[in-house]
């Protein structure tokens, strides 16, 4: 194989990533990037602020499912994406944030726009590294977007010293990943799921209550499916809103703090909460020892780390929410829970969002 | 909140939202990803006036890559979310949350960026119609009233069932 500049092989392994668009802004540690990026068949986009590039990125990849890809320079390019690569690593986002760095041989000197980018980032990204060696610099970029997209997706930032991206090396873009310590979960423990689904066919006042795991696992089909056959309502945390139709007649909207008032009751009065690739979130819940008091739990999610992390469950089902729904989904029976539907119902009626009087507002005097 | 709140939506990641840091600025950003990520789909982005100055900026990225995204800014003065806490929680001392904003049309303008302010409710749908299908990015400026507010609520560390509304912050006089 010829040799490739570091920052050609970037561009190389970003196309067998499949990604078509880029959003950063240049400085001085990137401009060998920016210079293969001049005729590249990758689109850039030029934003105006480095949060900027991140946040599109994040925007992106929220909306196609695709992985985003963000550059900045080093030092205070890199900072910038701070704020943006902790919110997508709230929100459990796939992100790739490309960051410029000194030369190896400047490396703890405090040299120009120098920032150890990758100690502030690492309370707030799935993972980061460090290109230290060209040779590592294709293997590293496979490993960044498998992590970023498996498992509970998040940002990765890798941190690309300026001379080796200069420097030449074989390009060969590894065919698998090899990440013993890294097995994210997908299948559902068999049994749990059946339990689940007894407890289910068997709740007189079922309520699924659908996150933005939901999404992340496209399984949005899966939970229209499950509600519709179980007869179950469904309500949403603010990521998991666009999961459930919300002018189906089971939904209850958003739940929590500036949720419905009907999503609220029914987290209240239900005997069963199926909390799918949520986690129980402070702004959801509220006090916590009062959260859904008359429920047993199912809590489905892809991270561990979730269960019981907030609020105790029963019935934890580790893995992907797209994975383990078709395999309940055929144990569900369908019930008609008229009494508790019809509960729903009403208090849908008699509590609708805006139920402020119309001249109120027009004697605000505001301008 | 409100867009939380009040749109319906019907399909998965339709609705684009910084869920966990609750970030401001987030808005603009995000849709300029969005309309480039889903080029055939219309993309709005809803923010307040304060957010929206945070990455300002953005408006030149889309005016130079002509991304037909639609900017609404409920413009009500304030830092809104904050001013709720300080009326209902702390006494009504409105500490650094009331900001005088410049004229976004002009500031849109200035990028090359269509944009209109409405004041009057009678205008809204006209306004929204029109930006709809305009073919290039355009800028709502809708002004609101400065205490209105994201209701209902449940304030924190309260239980879900403690939520507040409208009828518990009105006073006897403003009815």
């Amino acid at each position: 194989m010829a040799k490739l500049s570091g920052a050609r092989i970037l561009i190389e392994s970003l196309l067998r990533e499949d990604v078509d668009i880029i959003f950063g802004y240049p400085g001085g540690k990137v401009i060998p990037l920016y210079d293969e990026l001049y005729d590249a068949p990758i689109k850039h986009v030029l934003v105006r602020h480095e949060q900027a590039a991140v946040h599109a990125a994040d925007g992106y990849s929220r909306s196609t499912g695709k992985v985003g890809v963000c550059i900045a320079t080093s030092g205070p390019g890199a900072t910038n994406l701070v704020t943006g690569l902790a919110n997508a690593y709230m929100d459990s986002v796939p992100v790739i944030a490309f960051t410029g760095q000194a030369p190896t041989h400047l490396i703890g000197t405090d040299s120009f726009q120098e920032i150890d980018i990758r100690g502030i980032t690492l309370p707030i990204t799935k993972h980061n590294y460090m290109v230290s060696n060209i040779k590592d610099l294709a293997k590293v970029i496979k490993e960044a977007f498998y992590i970023a997209r498996t498992g509970r997706p998040g940002p990765v930032l890798i941190d690309l010293p300026v001379d080796i991206i200069k420097s030449q090396y074989d390009y060969n873009y590894p065919d698998k990943v090899s990440l013993p310590g890294y097995q994210p979960t997908y299948e559902g423990n068999y049994m749990q799921i059946k339990t689940a689904a007894e407890f289910i066919n068997n709740a007189r006042r079922p309520l699924i209550f659908a996150g933005g795991g939901v999404l992340s696992s496209n399984a949005s089909n899966e939970l229209v499916t499950l509600a519709k056959k179980g007869r179950i309502p469904v309500t949403n945390s603010l990521m998991g809103l666009g999961s459930f139709p919300l002018t189906d007649e089971f939904s209850l909207g958003m739940v929590g703090m500036h949720g419905t008032k009907y999503a609220n009751f029914a987290i209240s009065e239900c005997d069963l909460l199926i909390a799918i690739g949520v986690r129980f979130d402070d702004r959801v819940t509220g006090r916590v020892d009062k959260f859904a008091p008359k429920a047993t739990i199912i809590h489905i999610d892809i991270d561990p780390a979730e269960i019981n992390k907030n609020i105790k469950v029963d019935i934890p089902i580790v893995g992907d929410a797209k994975n383990i729904l078709n395999k309940l989904i055929p144990f569900i029976k369908t019930e008609e829970r008229t009494e508790w539907l019809n509960t729903i119902q009403e208090w849908k009626k008699e509590f609708p969002y805006l139920i402020i009087m119309e001249s109120q507002i027009l004697n605000r005097n505001s301008f | 909140m409100w867009a939380a709140q009040y749109l319906t939506f019907l399909k998965p990641r339709s609705f684009i939202s910084s869920g966990g840091l609750g970030t401001m600025g987030f808005g603009l950003p995000a849709s300029i990803g969005a309309q480039l990520g889903n080029p055939d789909l219309p993309v709005i982005c809803i923010s307040g006036d304060g957010g929206f100055q945070m990455n300002i900026q953005e408006l030149a990225t889309i005016s130079n890559n002509n991304l037909p995204i639609k900017i609404i800014i409920f413009n009500n003065g304030t830092l809104g979310m904050v001013r709720q806490w300080q009326e209902l929680f702390f006494n009504e001392r409105y500490s650094h949350t009331l900001i005088h904003n410049p004229d976004f049309v002009k500031i849109a303008q200035a990028y090359d960026i269509k944009a209109i302010k409405i004041n009057q409710k009678k205008d809204v749908e006209k306004a929204i119609k029109e930006a709809l299908n305009f073919p290039g990015p355009m800028l709502l400026d809708f002004a609101i009233p400065q205490d209105e507010n994201v209701f209902p609520m449940v304030p924190e560390g309260a239980s879900l069932e403690e939520m507040l509304d409208y009828k518990n912050v009105l006073k006897e006089t403003e009815i």
